[in-house]
């Protein structure tokens, strides 16, 4: 899937967390349908001011979507887990997963701009630590124009039977990492 | 910190996310999460490139083409001006040929550059100010050929002002034609400047002839020409799938070969008017109609090592020209060849340049959108053009170029450009189609402004995240089934925001 992108990218001059967002649920898409779809790459158009870094003459940020991208960048090498439901719970909240040797990582993604929920997750199958680790982008200024992400990071307990659950802010996209024990 | 108390900051979510970490299913690879780079607005040549100084190469526009903007003088070197009062400078061709001869009448000629717009970067906004950061150091080069002096030489005065910097750097005279001097000065900032008010290179001497090869002004800490703080802010997106290189619309324009010259002799990569017709002018309203030639195949490949990407290259493919599979071939030689193999002289350049072991490139991409974009074959000479490539011209294209590329290394992963079905019919049917890794869709599909109250973006994202498309498995073409359903979505979405 070659040149996949945030444009007209002529046309956008501001990476918002609208754009973050659907960057998020096409890249869940992506994970979640590649091996059934046959889907052998992907390729964002482009990063360099069009959508993932805003360069200045001193200076270079990401964008909201530079910020959400690490957080999938990070599952490569695991194995795909199957997601009750597919790879989305409902219309709001999407999700992909992925094993590795001593850890499980989940990117879970509210793509509702005005409702947050606590997301109840389990973890099935395997042991895991009494914590959870959440890396969190969180939507300041709604969707608009303008609007960026807050970030923050946070333990959640884990319970006996591997319920976390997860607060996940209107317009957010959430790393869950948890260890195998 | 143990946060569980801000789960009651919302309600519950209706539906459970149950994870089935019991049974891994397939690997999640790195070439799901790729990055293009692209010539355009300030990417690879401006917000990627540490160059701060604008048509370095001095290059001219062609006669006829339908750029420049305004703020040029048409048959003079985009984005400099001559030097009031100097002697007459002389333009011939279009790329480093600026000269001018010194008189005792006009004992100095020159260039100068002045700020446009916002500056360092050579977008739409047109800017191409030069701004430094106190502390800072740079190295401004200019290679310049002086002749005709009786002997002296001449000296090359250069300037950064306010204040900023000024040297006289002494051009020996080697004669008519004789060999190029390259004279440097470095300094450090000790202010910030965000928008020098001129940059001027001005010739002083007795008498004699100076030629304006090429200049430069770069940090010293850059990366190959490259921004350190973009490279690695590129390497924390953490994105290790292709890189693609050098672009879709300027791939074709691409002479990899140029790209082994030393920085400053790459020749100025000119692109047509009205070519990648997205916006007015085509790729010509943020390139100036031409580029300046950065990273060559070597740097190119340190880049992808330091960000961790995997490397993708676009060979120029617009008529299936032997020289298009002769040049696509030496440089699948030059990436993956065997350097002790005597046959291989590309392999060998490539080790003697530094590299013994191959750069095992794979992916290679076959062209870029070809099916829609004009051809011009003698550009910049001509303006002559022809329309997009047939399916049936790239399925003749592919039936050269796939031999010669898989003789050299029968391990690559094609790359090959779709568009519809009167386009993909001839080389989807014909023998090349299994020697093809996967189709390059080049739907390049962009998602419109997304603007509009939050229900009406909601809606498109949620059909994107459908685990179910509507293509088959074990359709040939299920990758473009995968494009057309998206495109789908897109169009739904685009559709929905728009009120129709």
């Amino acid at each position: 899937m070659d040149e996949w992108g945030l444009g007209p990218p002529w046309v956008v001059k501001e990476f918002n967390t609208a754009h973050a967002l659907y960057g998020a649920s096409f890249l869940t898409m992506a994970v979640s349908n590649a091996k059934d779809q046959g889907l052998a790459y992907t390729n964002y158009f482009e990063p360099i001011n069009e959508g993932a870094l805003t360069v200045l003459q001193f200076s270079v940020a990401p964008t909201p979507l530079g910020l959400v991208l690490p957080y999938f960048g990070q599952l490569v090498g695991g194995m795909r887990l199957g997601l009750e439901g597919g790879s989305g719970v409902d219309d709001d909240v999407v999700a992909c997963a992925a094993a590795f040797t001593s850890t499980l990582v989940s990117v879970i993604t509210n793509r509702n701009s005005t409702s947050g929920y606590v997301q109840w997750l389990h973890f099935d199958g395997v042991n895991i630590s009494s914590t959870a680790t959440v890396h969190l982008l969180s939507a300041t200024g709604g969707w608009s124009t303008g609007s960026f992400f807050s970030s923050s990071s946070f333990s959640l307990a884990v319970s006996a039977q591997g319920w976390v659950a997860l607060p996940l802010p209107p317009f957010s996209v959430a790393s869950v990492e948890v260890s195998k024990v | 910190m143990l946060c569980a108390f801000y789960a009651s900051a919302f309600p519950v979510h209706g539906t459970n996310l149950t994870i089935n970490a019991g049974i891994p299913l397939e690997e999640i690879r790195s070439e799901l999460f790729g990055l293009d780079l692209e010539f355009t607005r300030h990417d690879v040549w401006d917000g990627l490139s540490a160059e701060m100084i604008s048509n370095r190469l001095f290059a001219v526009q062609p006669p006829g083409t339908a750029w420049p903007p305004p703020h040029f003088p048409s048959g003079f070197p985009a984005r400099w001006n001559p030097l009031p009062g100097g002697a007459p400078l002389v333009i011939e061709g279009l790329s480093s040929a600026v000269s001018c001869n010194l008189t005792t009448l006009q004992p100095n000629c020159g260039l100068m550059q002045l700020p446009v717009g916002d500056g360092f970067d050579s977008g739409m906004s047109m800017g191409s100010a030069i701004g430094v950061e106190s502390g800072r150091g740079y190295t401004f080069t200019a290679v310049v050929r002086a002749s005709g002096t009786s002997g002296s030489g001449l000296v090359l005065s250069v300037a950064l002002e306010p204040s900023i910097f000024t040297a006289n750097l002494s051009v020996p005279d080697t004669g008519v034609g004789g060999t190029w001097s390259t004279v440097s000065f470095s300094f450090v900032a000790s202010s910030t400047v965000s928008r020098a008010d001129i940059l001027s290179l001005i010739v002083r001497g007795t008498q004699g002839k100076m030629e304006f090869n090429a200049t430069s002004l770069l940090p010293q800490n850059n990366f190959l020409g490259m921004r350190l703080d973009v490279v690695d802010s590129l390497a924390d997106l953490k994105f290790q799938g292709p890189l693609r290189y050098p672009g879709g619309c300027y791939a074709p324009f691409y002479r990899w070969k140029d790209g082994l010259l030393p920085l400053l002799a790459r020749p100025t990569s000119f692109t047509p008017p009205n070519y990648c017709l997205a916006v007015a002018g085509g790729v010509n309203a943020y390139s100036d109609g031409f580029m300046q030639n950065g990273p060559g195949i070597d740097e190119y490949m340190a880049l992808v090592s330091r960000i961790g990407a995997t490397p993708a290259i676009t060979v120029p493919l617009q008529f299936g020209s032997e020289k298009e599979i002769t040049d696509a071939r030496d440089w699948v030689e030059y990436c993956n060849g065997d350097s002790s193999d005597p046959k291989n002289v590309w392999a060998a350049l490539r080790a003697a340049r530094g590299h013994p072991e191959p750069y095992n490139v794979k992916m290679w991409y076959l062209g870029n959108e070809i099916a829609w974009q004009l051809r011009f074959p003698d550009y910049p000479a001509s303006l002559n053009q022809s329309g997009g490539m047939t399916g049936v011209e790239y399925q003749r294209a592919l039936e050269s170029l796939i031999p010669a590329l898989l003789a050299v290394d029968p391990s690559l992963v094609l790359l090959v450009v779709s568009s519809d079905e009167r386009f993909n019919a001839p080389w989807l049917n014909s023998d090349v189609t299994p020697n093809i890794s996967a189709p390059a869709l080049i739907s390049h599909m962009k998602i419109p402004m997304l603007v509009g109250p939050p229900p009406l973006l909601l809606l498109p994202l949620r059909k994107l995240s459908s685990p179910t498309l509507p293509c088959s498995h074990s359709s040939r073409a299920h990758g473009k089934c995968l494009t057309q359903a998206l495109e789908k979505v897109l169009m739904y979405a685009f559709l929905w925001m728009s009120g129709v």
